[in-house]
């Protein structure tokens, strides 16, 4: 396209009672939405990831989840079909989108027994895929924007399929939460020598959702997640006292026990300054890592460290080291929306931000990384290098200074988290009458500041991200 | 007209339109498998689903198979359920309508099938709560099919289930007595209606008529051929009507398999009328597996045919439009011997059979279902005591039936064909009328019509 589109439309396969059903799904997977009335809404996801388990986690179960936040998507579903088809409009752009929400490795063939190892692209119309082919405002996007974790080899499934159904590179288009998509997938191309490109764009779909959030709890409105429905709360400015010493140093929520989660819990327990934090995790019902020598050997090197984890991970296995609990009691149904209380929030000083990924390829923040600011929180970022800048450039002030925030800038990923480890030490050590003059220094410039940029953000104008998305298609 | 707007309802939209109702929800992922597998949005030849053929009816970019859809598209809105405002689905007429296929009748789907299988529980709740949400069983194509107690069983189970008013549940075929079969099957088994069955002569309405409006739109002398489909046709200008013939009756039976077709045409040989008219007869399996123990059917078929008039490729006739070809034969002959589809007793069939000797200007007498003349004098047509004693129809013994009506096609062959020619100008104005009755039954949405009324 030469010129923007008057309007960006998604398109649509099937269409069932008040429903669009997923794109791209295999046809095999929707006898569950027929039986129930291809109603995908309440808890159809976890209907369907019971029957269909083998990693499956299903697609686009949403529809159109959180894009808007990409650009000012106009859902127009199944019409929009049409209208291109019947009328051959060249005005609209048309984006035919795959959502691999959460099971991209079902959605790329694996395992093989979701669907015999066949990809997403079998199970495109022939019609579509010819749509996809000639019409040059209609477009295959891939949108992984829920997720950021990216495993580069996906990009052979994209190509070598891309190839098998003579689908140019070029009408391919792949959204994901990792702002360092475009060097990684360039880096990658040139690795495999690969000679065309598909179109890599990156977004972030986790501060706009966690800005509503906070927006509604900031009017004292109701929140809500799926199917919860819990009463939440926000720390507003004139819940904070900042005369009263508070209890704890940190703060850090783990529920997936993660390698990097699992070994700083392990090496704060060594240190015995988990008296220090209000933290939690459950080695019973949420360790989903298994450590051992042969698991340490993809994030680090250093013997002497991973043996003294190993060390500390006895107490693990001997049952010594098992659970704490901050404010839910039943972890494995804790989620990253509609859990906020801000009691969690005033009885410490410093949120550990414990991300999604930290080892993983890549450079992508959750709602995990919102939480301090919306709380009016300090924080420090344990993730993947590079964070702290990705959230100064939103507006977000950091804490250089009081904090070493050097670590960011540590791309090896041991060395970063070793170097975390000792910050942490540090801070655990400084009196918590320090910590709260600190905090009372930096409330109004830094964390009320914060606050105003998180909720601010999703009325922020999106012209700049949206121009950016539409000169893909040019 | 007016009234209730009418809306057709879906649950499925696919790329290539929306999914006929009438699919087992168990055959949905095939169904869809089988549309990704399509690269067209135009197809020349009815897709076939799941042994399904004629899905493409409803789709607008598929060529459509059912002649049903032509009739009400222009006048209903096709929606998926979902899309109805609360309006639509208070105020009007919203039907679930499933029609036949190639390759399964109604009356098969609804007597192996479970029809509540075919709806969603969404499209049930809207059934049970709203009155004026119907399911509407159409059999355009066949209407000489028997009527268990099965069927009716089944019909009724749905009913139950859904708990449908007797409003609800509709089953509008060509069987012309459709009405009396199942009032014969409430009383037999001492039950009450719980559904409405109704008549609509699908094949006499509409195509007939425009055919041949079609015909004079596109002729400009008698001697014309006019295209259709790649075959081209003619129909007689009334100024034909006086042309002298060679032969007394036009016998067109094609397929033979149908055995009280190739009894009559057997008879008629046997009594010595092969070259007073024109036969058609194809071979088939069937009819030369009886020759091998029927002596006599050996001897007056199995030994001299096929018969042929126009065409000898069996398997180009069964793609030709049933209701023309050229006009040669018919010009060549002053009556028809009708040899319909079926030789039934309990239902009647009215097909294309019946009709064209309407189109041709031929007197005609039917060789078909019991009562099927009086049906056909119901529908407004003339017939003609002029040439046949018409008792037949109230015959029910097939045999004899058919020996009577050999006998009267016998009678007016004994004649000398100068006094046939006679006879037939004498009824030349009762032509004239039954040709004019179908091109009157091609205007003014009268097929649309009637559907609207039993349905709304």
């Amino acid at each position: 396209m030469n010129k923007s589109p008057r309007k960006i439309k998604k398109v649509y396969d099937y269409y069932a009672n008040k429903n669009v059903l997923p794109n791209a799904l295999n046809p095999e997977f929707i006898r569950l939405l027929i039986e129930r009335g291809y109603d995908r809404s309440s808890d159809f996801l976890d209907v369907f990831m019971k029957t269909y388990n083998d990693g499956i986690n299903s697609w686009d179960l949403d529809g159109n989840l959180y894009e808007n936040n990409i650009v000012d998507t106009e859902i127009s579903t199944f019409d929009a079909y049409k209208e291109i088809v019947y009328s051959g409009d060249k005005e609209n752009l048309y984006l035919y989108t795959v959502c691999p929400f959460g099971g991209a490795s079902s959605t790329y063939g694996y395992p093989s027994s979701y669907s015999d190892g066949r990809s997403f692209f079998y199970f495109i119309p022939e019609v579509t895929k010819k749509l996809i082919r000639e019409e040059s405002n209609f477009y295959l996007m891939i949108n992984y924007g829920n997720e950021g974790t990216l495993d580069l080899h996906w990009f052979d499934v994209i190509h070598y399929n891309a190839e098998l159904f003579n689908i140019p590179l070029d009408k391919i288009v792949f959204i994901i939460s990792d702002f360092t998509i475009k060097e990684n997938y360039e880096k990658y191309c040139e690795s495999r020598k690969y000679d065309g490109r598909i179109k890599v764009f990156p977004t972030m779909w986790s501060l706009s959702a966690k800005s509503e959030e906070y927006t509604k709890l900031l009017r004292d409105e109701k929140t809500s997640f799926n199917d919860y429905h819990n009463v939440c709360s926000v720390v507003k400015k004139d819940n904070v006292d900042l005369d009263t010493v508070r209890d704890k140093h940190f703060l850090m929520f783990n529920r997936r026990l993660r390698p990097h989660r699992y070994y700083s819990i392990l090496l704060f327990n060594q240190m015995n300054i988990l008296d220090k934090f209000d933290i939690s995790f459950d080695f019973d019902t949420c360790k989903t890592y298994n450590f051992d020598e042969e698991n340490y050997k993809y994030h680090g090197t250093d013997i002497e460290f991973r043996n003294k984890l190993l060390k500390e991970n006895k107490k693990v296995e001997s049952g010594e080291l098992t659970k704490r609990i901050i404010d839910y009691d039943d972890l494995p149904n804790v989620w990253g929306f509609n859990f906020e209380q801000k009691e969690s929030y005033l009885n410490s000083y410093i949120h550990i931000i414990s991300e999604t990924n930290f080892y993983e390829k890549g450079l992508y923040l959750s709602e995990k990384t919102w939480k301090p600011m919306g709380q009016l929180q300090p924080f420090i970022m344990m993730g993947p290098a590079n964070s702290l800048e990705l959230i100064r450039s939103y507006g977000f002030k950091t804490f250089d200074g009081f904090i070493d925030e050097s670590y960011d800038k540590i791309e090896d990923n041991e060395e970063r988290f070793k170097f975390l480890i000792k910050e942490i030490e540090r801070l655990s050590n400084i009196p918590k009458e320090e910590l709260k003059n600190w905090y009372k220094s930096i409330f109004n410039d830094i964390l009320v500041h914060n606050q105003q940029v998180l909720i601010d953000y999703k009325d922020k104008d999106k012209t700049e991200i949206r121009n950016e998305f539409l000169g893909l298609f040019r | 007209m007016s009234g209730h707007k009418i809306n057709f309802i879906y649950e499925i939209e696919t790329p290539l339109g929306y999914l006929p109702m009438g699919y087992k929800h168990i055959d949905v992922p095939l169904i869809f498998s089988e549309i990704n597998d399509k690269s067209t949005f135009e197809h020349e030849c009815p897709v076939i689903y799941f042994g399904r053929q004629g899905y493409g009816s409803p789709f607008k970019k598929l060529q459509e198979t059912n002649d049903f859809y032509s009739t009400v598209d222009s006048h209903v809105n096709k929606r998926l359920l979902g899309q109805l405002s609360d309006e639509e689905v208070l105020n009007d007429v919203n039907l679930f309508v499933i029609t036949p296929t190639h390759n399964q009748t109604i009356t098969e789907k609804i007597h192996t099938e479970n029809i509540s299988d075919y709806f969603t529980e969404t499209t049930k709740s809207y059934l049970r709560t709203y009155k004026n949400f119907k399911i509407v069983f159409v059999d355009d194509k066949e209407g000489g099919l028997t009527y268990t107690k099965k069927f009716w069983e089944n019909l009724r189970k749905v009913s139950k289930e859904l708990k449908l008013s007797e409003s609800q549940l509709i089953f509008i075929t060509n069987t012309a007595n459709i009405k009396e079969i199942y009032e014969l099957y409430l009383k037999q088994y001492n039950i009450n209606s719980f559904m409405k069955c109704s008549t609509i002569h699908f094949q006499v309405y509409d195509s007939p008529g425009n055919c041949i409006l079609d015909y004079f739109e596109k002729s400009n002398s008698p001697d014309d051929l006019v295209d259709y489909d790649g075959v081209k046709y003619s129909i007689p200008y009334d100024s034909e009507l006086n042309i002298k013939r060679s032969k007394y009756y036009l016998c067109m039976n094609r397929n033979s398999e149908r055995m009280h077709r190739t009894y009559l045409v057997r008879d008629l040989i046997k009594n010595g009328m092969f070259d007073k008219g024109l036969i058609s007869l194809f071979k088939s399996p069937r009819v030369d597996n009886e020759c091998k123990t029927n002596k006599e059917l050996n001897e007056f078929i199995g030994k001299t045919y096929p018969f042929t008039i126009d065409y000898e490729d069996a398997e180009f006739v069964a793609h030709l439009h049933n209701f023309f070809n050229t006009k040669e034969s018919w010009m060549d002959t002053y009556f028809s011997v009708v040899n319909e589809t079926t030789n039934s007793n309990k239902h009647i069939f009215i097909t294309e059979k019946s009709i064209r000797p309407m189109i041709y200007f031929h007197p005609f007498i039917i060789h078909g279902d019991y009562g099927i003349l009086q049906k056909i004098k119901d529908l407004g047509f003339k017939t003609f005591p002029e040439f046949f004693d018409e008792s037949y129809d109230t015959i029910q013994d097939q045999d004899e039936r058919r020996n009577f009506i050999v006998n009267e096609v016998k009678k007016l062959c004994d004649k000398p064909i100068s006094e046939i020619h006679q006879l037939y100008q004498s009824v030349i104005p009762k032509l004239i009328h039954n040709r004019e009755l179908l091109i009157d039954m091609a205007s003014n949405n009268k097929k649309f019509k009637m559907f609207y009324e039993q349905v709304s």
